[in-house]
């Protein structure tokens, strides 16, 4: 499994799990092992990139300290969000209906009415991701 | 906030005692290969790498950028040296390594 370039996907996995900082340094030294070690090893540093990046994620999780308020926050936003997007159903359902020329008993008002539903839930998770974000950097 | 983190990892602390011994010219495959020759066991160069970030940041390394060479892919190696908290750090954790086993019946005779 030698070959002069290590393999491609073992590469990219690599520079997706090691930090901006080290990356290039580490690139550097697996490239330099690589001739002498072989593919095998390179395969096995890439799973052991993986592993380590995930153990990096656990611990940096254990080591962050969010306040009871910002756990209680974000526990109140979500179930509010939730609760938004349910009641809300029928309102985009009518919408749907007063907008178009659709048939109140046509399925799709109930899928457009449900994805519209799904939308929001997910703009509200993009938002509490970025909110979090900002929230862990501090 | 990151809360600070009271005592090194094993392997933390592996990586900061290869350090120390490569006397500030050790960069990755350098130290990953001295803890390999200590513990006989093989040790992931990533893992190598999330202990020195770790060690850089709680300021007990520091590091800094050689030449880039063909050989390496046009990329530097990343030469890493203790700082003068990181000796007090893996001087202490040996004492205390030390204290703890030396008591130990069930160990004796595992370190002549």
């Amino acid at each position: 499994m030698s070959r002069e370039k290590p393999d491609r996907l073992a590469t990219w996995i690599i520079t997706r799990c090691t930090s901006d900082y080290s990356r290039d340094s580490f690139l550097g030294d697996l490239m330099e092992q690589y001739q002498e070690r072989g593919g095998w090893w390179y395969w096995r540093q890439a799973l052991g990139a993986v592993r380590a990046h995930t153990g990096r994620l656990i611990v940096d999780a254990a080591d962050t300290e969010v306040s009871a308020t910002e756990y209680i926050a974000d526990l109140i936003l979500w179930v509010a969000l939730g609760m938004c997007a349910l009641i809300q159903l029928p309102i985009y359902a009518y919408l749907l209906i007063s907008w178009t020329s659709l048939n109140p008993s046509d399925p799709s008002v109930v899928v457009a009415s449900t994805m519209i539903g799904g939308a929001v839930i997910a703009a509200a998770a993009i938002a509490r991701r970025i909110r979090m974000r900002a929230v862990l950097a501090t | 906030m990151r809360r600070p983190r009271e005592y090194l990892g094993q392997l933390e602390l592996m990586v900061l005692l290869a350090v120390v011994s490569t006397e500030g010219d050790g960069y990755g495959v350098q130290i990953s290969k001295c803890i390999e020759a200590a513990s006989g066991r093989e040790v992931s160069l990533a893992s190598v790498y999330v202990a020195l970030e770790r060690l850089e940041h709680k300021g007990l390394v520091s590091s800094r950028l050689g030449e880039p060479t063909p050989q390496r892919g046009g990329r530097a190696r990343t030469y890493f040296k203790p700082t003068a908290s990181g000796l007090k750090e893996a001087r202490a954790a040996c004492s205390t390594l030390n204290r703890l086993s030396g008591g130990v019946v069930a160990l004796k005779g595992k370190f002549a």
